[in-house]
This record gives C-alpha cells, sequence and structure tokens, in this order.
C-alpha cells in the first residue's frame, strides 16, 4: 500500500527530507519552507522533520482560504498551530490528510509525497486523526468505534487493552452508544481511536473545545504521556495557554499565511504577534 | 377467514419481493448518498440473466444461484469506476446521481428490449418453477408452495443482513459511514472498496430478486420500473440505511398495495401514496431514520 504513494509521480523536486538525514545536511524542507525563514529560530537542522507542509493553498470552491502555510514537525516534537477563528487552521490539517484537496504545494510525511494520496493512505502511513468535531458515531458503541480502528490498521485486539489502560474512563463506556457519552469521554474516545493504530503523528483539532477546565487538564495531561513515548503532535488550539504548556515550537496562523514561527519562550517575547493574532497582550 | 389468510400471504409474499430490493437501496442511499435509480435496471438484469441461464441449464436452482452474480459484479465497476469518480470530482448532488442511474436503467430496458425482442424475438418469457415448489401446500387454504418459498427467502436475507450489519467490524463500519462518511475515511479506512462492496451486494440482491420473481411474475421490460416505485416508498417510509426500517416499510407497502386490491379495489391505485404522503408530511425521515452526521 505505502508502495503505491511512492510510485506516484513525484512532484518535481518535491522538498520532502530523506528518511535517514544525510549528516550535516540541511533539511531539504528549509529550501521552501517560509517557517524557517519566519524567524530564524533555534533549529536542530541535522534532525529530518516527520511532516512537511510546503507552501500549500487550500481552496473552498473559488474562496483561496489557505495562501502557501509552510510547517514542520520533527520526529517527537509537538507542534502548536494557533489563530483565531476563521484563521484556516482547521483547513490546514484536512489539507495535510487530503480531506480538503490541495491545490498547489506539497505535504510529505517520513519521506513521502502524500499531497495527493487518499485519505485512507495517508492515515495508514502512520498519522491519527482526531477532528474538531471529535467525529464520533452516534448510534455506534464505544467498542464498536474501537473495532473499526483496529481492523482499519490491522491491529490484533490485545491493541485495544494496551491503549485502554491510559482512558480508563473509555474502558468503562465499552457499550455506550457514541451519543451518550459526555463531551470529555468523546474526546477520550476519538483520542484513543486515534493512538489504536500506533501513529507516529497525532494530528488534534482543538481537543479542548467545549469542555470543562478539569476535563481540559486531563486532555493535556494525556496527550504530554502520549508525548513521552515519542509521538509527534501537531495540535490545533484556541486554548493558548494549554498549547503552550506541551508545544515545543508555535505556528500562528492568520488569514491562510503563518505569521510566526517560533518556540513559546520566543513567541512570549513578541507580545505584538500575541495581540495582533492571537488576541491576548 | 381463509380468503383473508391467502391475500395476507400475498401481501407478505410481496413485501419479501420489495425488500430484497429496498434493502441494497436504502443501504446504498445511506452510505454514499447516490439514489441508484438504475436498482430497476439489476432486477432486470437478474431476471433476464436467470432466463437464459435457466434455458441453458434447465434448473432453476443453478440460475437462482449464478444470476445475482451478473448484477453484482456490474454493481461493484458502476460503482467503483463510474459513480465514484463522479463523486470525488464533485457531482455529488443528488439529482446528478438520480438522473445518471436513471438513464442507466432506460438505456438497460432498450438494450434488454433489442436482444429479447428485436433480434431473438422472443416475447412470452419466464422461468420454470423447481421441482417440489410448483404445486400448493394445505395451510387452511390451498396456497402456492413457491410464495412461500419467496416469503422464507425474504426473511432469511433479511436476517443475513441484519446479522451482517449490527454483528461485524465491516457493518459497524457501514453504519458508522451512513453517520460520517468523512470520518471512517480518517480511520484510515478503504471506503472506496466499502461502498462499492456494499453497492455491488445490494445489486446481488436486486438480482436475486429478479430471478425469484421471473419464476412467479412474467419477465417483461416494464418490470423493472413497475418494481421500483414501490421500492422507492419503502426506502421512504423507512428511513434510510435502517434495516429494521426497510423491513417494516416494506411490510407496510406489500401488504397495502395487496390487501387494497383485495377489498377496496378503487382504493388500490393510489393507497400506497396516501401512506408516503402523509409520511412526508409528518415523519420526512421515516420510521427508524437517523438523523445522520456524528454527534
Ligand atoms: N466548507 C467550507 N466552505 C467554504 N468556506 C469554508 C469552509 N470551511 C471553512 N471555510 C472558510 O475558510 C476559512 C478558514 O476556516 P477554518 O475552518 O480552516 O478556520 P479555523 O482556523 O479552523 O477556525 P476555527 O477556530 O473557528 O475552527 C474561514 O474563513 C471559513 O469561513
Ligand atoms: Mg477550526
Amino acid at each position: 500500500m505505502s508502495k503505491s504513494v511512492r510510485k506516484k509521480p513525484a512532484a518535481p523536486k518535491k522538498p520532502v527530507a530523506p528518511r535517514k538525514p544525510a549528516a550535516g545536511k540541511k533539511p531539504v524542507a528549509a529550501k521552501k519552507a517560509a517557517a524557517v525563514k519566519a524567524a530564524g529560530m533555534a533549529k536542530q537542522p541535522d534532525i529530518a522533520p516527520l511532516l512537511t507542509v510546503s507552501d500549500i493553498h487550500t481552496y473552498y470552491g473559488d474562496s483561496h482560504v489557505l495562501q502557501g502555510v509552510s510547517l514542520d514537525v520533527k520526529p517527537g516534537e509537538c507542534v502548536a498551530l494557533l489563530g483565531r477563528n476563521g484563521a484556516g487552521k482547521t483547513t490546514t490539517l484536512r489539507s495535510i490528510v487530503s480531506l480538503t484537496p490541495v491545490r498547489r504545494g506539497h505535504v510529505g510525511f517520513d519521506g513521502l509525497d502524500i499531497t495527493h494520496s487518499p485519505t485512507h493512505r495517508i492515515i495508514r502511513e502512520g498519522i491519527g486523526y482526531v477532528p474538531e468535531d471529535r467525529g464520533i458515531f452516534s448510534s455506534l458503541s464505544v467498542r464498536e468505534h474501537l473495532d473499526i480502528a483496529l481492523w482499519a490498521a490491522k491491529k490484533p485486539p490485545e491493541r485495544r487493552d494496551e491503549v485502554l489502560k491510559i482512558f480508563p474512563r473509555i474502558s468503562e463506556r465499552l457499550e455506550h452508544f457514541g451519543q451518550q457519552l459526555s463531551g470529555g469521554e468523546q474526546q477520550m474516545l476519538s483520542i484513543a481511536r486515534a493512538l489504536l493504530a500506533e501513529p507516529r503523528l497525532l494530528i488534534l483539532d482543538e481537543p479542548s473545545e467545549g469542555l470543562a477546565p478539569i476535563i481540559v487538564d486531563e486532555v493535556r495531561d494525556t496527550l504530554a504521556r502520549v508525548k513521552k513515548t515519542g509521538t509527534s503532535i501537531l495540535l490545533v488550539e484556541q486554548n493558548v495557554a494549554m498549547a503552550l504548556a506541551l508545544a515545543d515550537r508555535v505556528v500562528v496562523l492568520s488569514q491562510g499565511m503563518v505569521q510566526f514561527t517560533g518556540t513559546p519562550a520566543e513567541l512570549e517575547a513578541q507580545p505584538d504577534v500575541k495581540d495582533t493574532y492571537l488576541g491576548i497582550a | 377467514m381463509t380468503f383473508f389468510l391467502f391475500n395476507l400471504l400475498n401481501g407478505l409474499q410481496l413485501s419479501m419481493l420489495i425488500f430484497l430490493m429496498a434493502i441494497g437501496l436504502t443501504v446504498i442511499f445511506g452510505l454514499m448518498d447516490i439514489l441508484n435509480l438504475a436498482h430497476g435496471a439489476f432486477y432486470m438484469a437478474g431476471a433476464y440473466f436467470g432466463y437464459v441461464v435457466f434455458q441453458a441449464t434447465g434448473s432453476f436452482w443453478i440460475a437462482l444461484a449464478i444470476a445475482p452474480l451478473l448484477p453484482l459484479v456490474l454493481g461493484f465497476l458502476l460503482q467503483y469506476f463510474v459513480l465514484q469518480p463522479l463523486i470525488d470530482r464533485g457531482r455529488s448532488a443528488h439529482l446528478d446521481m438520480a438522473l445518471l442511474t436513471f438513464g442507466l436503467l432506460f438505456f438497460t430496458i432498450g438494450l434488454i428490449d433489442l436482444v429479447f425482442f428485436e433480434t431473438l424475438g422472443l416475447t412470452f418469457m419466464s422461468i420454470d418453477k423447481p421441482a417440489g415448489l410448483g404445486s400448493y401446500v394445505n395451510i387452511g387454504t390451498f396456497y402456492p408452495s413457491y410464495r412461500l418459498f419467496i416469503i422464507a427467502v425474504g426473511l432469511l436475507v433479511a436476517l443475513i443482513v441484519w446479522l451482517l450489519l449490527e454483528r461485524t467490524v465491516v457493518g459497524a463500519v457501514v453504519r458508522a459511514g451512513v453517520d460520517d462518511r468523512e470520518m471512517v475515511r480518517a480511520m484510515g479506512v478503504n471506503v472506496y472498496v466499502v461502498f462499492a462492496s456494499v453497492f455491488a451486494l445490494g445489486c446481488g440482491l436486486a438480482g436475486l430478486a429478479g430471478v425469484i420473481a421471473g419464476a412467479e411474475l412474467s419477465i417483461n421490460i416494464t418490470m423493472g420500473v413497475q418494481i421500483l416505485i414501490p421500492t422507492l416508498v419503502v426506502v421512504v417510509l423507512g428511513g434510510l440505511g435502517s434495516v429494521k426500517g426497510c423491513f417494516f416499510g416494506s411490510l407496510i407497502v406489500g401488504m397495502t398495495e395487496t390487501l387494497s386490491q383485495a377489498y377496496v379495489p378503487a382504493l388500490a391505485l393510489f393507497a400506497t401514496y396516501l401512506i408516503l404522503a402523509a409520511m412526508l408530511v409528518f415523519r420526512p425521515q421515516g420510521f427508524f431514520g437517523r438523523t445522520p452526521k456524528s454527534v
């Protein structure tokens, strides 16, 4: 399956880094990635990114929503993608997994050009996707959610027990239907389901949305544990405090363009960025 | 009393025939948003190919086993290579799909007419009932055993489809897809294969209904449109993608058509439509209709 992804005619000069970085060589992505140019922040040039988004343009009909977004996520890294309502955060995530097609630019994952691969292939390459609305099926039981994920990822049933250890509240509700779960439980199920396939990159779209503060903390702690296992995370959030607590790097988006890339500390040092693009001083 | 029992069984028999058609149509509509009006063509493909196989082998049972494979394969090809690529290119409006499959239905009717009537000159065609199912059994009234067979097939298929949908992972994928198709893709499921397989199974069941009907009713070029209309009513009554709804919808339509014809013939022509209209006004999502989309 991954073979056929590779077979796809490679876009000319695809800005995708090799699986094993050549020693001392800068990531190929650096050539194009505006992310690198953006602030010239502390980079580890010898680590090839796991995910490379280079200069993508995405449209809804005629409306030009993403106007050249570039970012990357390195192995084990947590990158927070921040921005106000309508900035294009969800569209960026949907573009990465091909739920919304990219019109120009490239998306690379672990050395593969996945720009135009079908969504299920991208997911099977090792990306877990937790969507904005959590994507819980109202008429399926919790167990069935996990069964489908196991089936799609071709994992043995034991994998479910492993993941459920991290989500005790879900394991008590296996026979409940999606619509019977609380918001927090739905969010946990959505994350658990994405983790079943042992993704190398977990993509989350506002996991804290609509949750009580105490549940937000629970989600944050869960993600911190996921990060500790070496899984890379790309996190979209409106809850800046939660995002900064987890992130190694921050990308700020506004009107479909990257306005800032840097570490949380560097963001703190630029109150004007926070003020203009995030609405916090 | 025996007259009533006789009509009740007739109604049940018609209901089961309609169910075999409607179950595919409703699951396909619920899962893929395709109103497959070509379903009538797959019914005809089953009946006519069943006739050909029956003529070649002389066996009803071989025809019953082999003929549904033609609509099954054709259905897979149609969905995988024609409809899905159109959907991917944004041609997914209900009207687009309905018009395309409607055209396909009439193309099939024309093609069958050309081959079987214009070329081969066949007019009155039917498949012989198998030995043992050709006579009557006494169950309080003398009733054709073949019609009891139709009832049994319908009940058996309903049970199998229900088990497949409710008790297997692939069934869970289909139900999930009715809720939120996009999320199923985002879980790494190859929906193209799932969709085409479900489409194919639905068409295969339509073909099965065609073979079965070919031994009870006559095989002719209007049969596809004739069965399609009550089938569409069932889809509306039952709600999308629900086996239970489809089953009870089929019972209502089959019984209404049969009993109104037996007792109030003046009503027979539009009794079903009265129910349809009432349903659309008071409960447009159907008896067991769910609001699609994830929570
Ligand atoms: N399906 C759609 N059709 C047309 N325009 C859309 C669609 N989805 C989003 N948009 C527009 O694209 C822009 C970016 O939307 P997007 O959902 O990516 O923003 P976001 O940063 O995720 O916002 P939020 O924080 O509210 O979730 C917005 O202007 C939005 O109105
Ligand atoms: Mg969003």
